[in-house]
């Protein structure tokens, strides 16, 4: 009786996901704004890495403009972003003795969108990639400073990543938690009945 | 509960039984229950506000501990503008590539941040890393309004007056790193976690006058 239920459980999914993956439309995700700057300072960072100085003949500049590029995107997605589109979030905190901890934390609120998390996710990952990438590239150059703005920027979006990745795992393993106590509520009262 | 609870794997949409779960419930003094669903702009005026309580910290340092506690909340935004204002200034009026002194002032200042932090904790010290380098970042306000102070007014101060100024500012700086930092390190090794704190500041000071 049980693997009957579970198998129509599974086909219930495997139905909603096709219907799901034809929506993926960046107009009908639930905050687009918050989208857009996500995107909007991880583009700038690259931008400006890459190309800014064409436009800019001041080094100093430069530099600055490109390091303050890389502190809003990593501000952005850590305070902001993430708690919008993914529901996720991680800070330090302090325990009432003075010692640091760190805590991840997720929210679920009903109504996550499928649109914002999967934005979330790719330009994330993409970026943290791509800056891994420029690092690999410029460290057989001897660009001491390209070198430590690839670097910046591939730390700051690799910590992010890992943050919420955290806070995702911890997100899956209540989900599971959540589904075992389903399950077995269930079988309670398929016994039952 | 109905038959049909689908929960997805991954990240999905939640349906059924949603719950609001925060693991943060232990600290008592925890701003962070409050903010979940605040907008962006109340986010970003509180941490405005957080660094704007620190500089003041940093201009008027207060010995009591009740009043350190609120420098615990760790920010590194303070230490990137002041690093970047103080790159600024001094690239701009500087005879040598103004990259270059970029660079330099950088890497010291987050290095010279960093090694003095690892310093106190190989000493025994009980600092927690970000709040070091936080401190010590935000106490090189002084010396960037030193640097500012001479660089606008360049032409009106002589040699002996510029040495006066930036004198002042080390002493200011290390004074207000000082009363944070004191309370955190090892009795007995005390002035040796504190030498390098007067090292940094020295250097940073240094490069005010003769750059």
């Amino acid at each position: 009786m049980n693997s009957k239920n579970e198998g129509i459980e599974m086909k219930q999914m495997i139905g909603q996901d096709d219907e799901q993956i034809s929506q993926y439309d960046i107009t009908k995700a639930a905050h687009p704004g918050i989208c857009f700057f996500h995107i909007f300072f991880k583009f700038c960072a690259f931008f400006s890495y890459l190309f800014l100085g064409l436009i800019i003949q001041s080094t100093l500049f430069q530099y600055i403009l490109i390091m303050i590029f890389h502190a809003f995107d990593f501000y952005t997605v850590k305070n902001i972003t993430g708690k919008f589109l993914v529901g996720l979030r991680w800070y330090s905190d302090f325990n009432p003795r003075g010692d640091e901890i760190w805590r991840f934390e997720c929210f679920d609120k009903c109504k996550r969108s499928k649109i914002d998390s999967s934005v979330f996710w790719t330009f994330q990952f993409g970026a943290s990639c791509a800056w891994a990438f420029f690092l690999f590239t410029n460290v057989f150059s001897f660009e001491l400073v390209d070198i430590m703005f690839a670097g910046i920027g591939a730390s700051l979006s690799w910590i992010n990543l890992w943050g919420f990745y955290k806070c995702s795992k911890d997100q899956q393993r209540k989900m599971k938690g959540v589904q075992s106590y389903l399950t077995k509520k269930g079988l309670q009262m398929a016994v039952q009945s | 509960m109905t038959d049909n609870q689908q929960v997805p794997f991954g990240s999905g949409m939640f349906q059924g039984q949603a719950k609001f779960v925060d693991y943060a419930h232990m600290n008592q003094q925890d701003v962070q229950m409050n903010t979940l669903d605040e907008p962006v702009l109340d986010t970003l005026l509180r941490d405005i506000n957080m660094i704007l309580y620190k500089l003041s910290y940093v201009i008027i340092p207060r010995m009591k501990e009740t009043q350190g506690r609120k420098l615990r909340n760790w920010d590194l935004w303070g230490p990137l503008l002041l690093s970047l204002l103080l790159a600024m200034t001094l690239g701009i009026n500087s005879n040598q590539s103004s990259d270059s002194i970029f660079g330099t002032i950088f890497i010291i200042m987050w290095g010279g941040s960093a090694v003095i932090t690892v310093n106190a904790k190989l000493l025994g010290g009980q600092v927690s890393f970000f709040q070091s380098v936080c401190v010590l970042g935000y106490c090189v306000f002084p010396i960037n309004i030193a640097a500012v102070l001479i660089t606008f007014l360049q032409s009106y101060l002589g040699f002996f007056l510029r040495l006066i100024i930036v004198g002042a500012a080390f002493l200011w700086s290390t004074f207000s790193s000082l009363s944070f930092m004191s309370s955190m390190m090892n009795e007995e090794k005390k002035v040796i976690s504190v030498y390098p704190i007067f090292l940094f500041y020295m250097f940073l000071s240094w490069f005010c006058i003769f750059i």
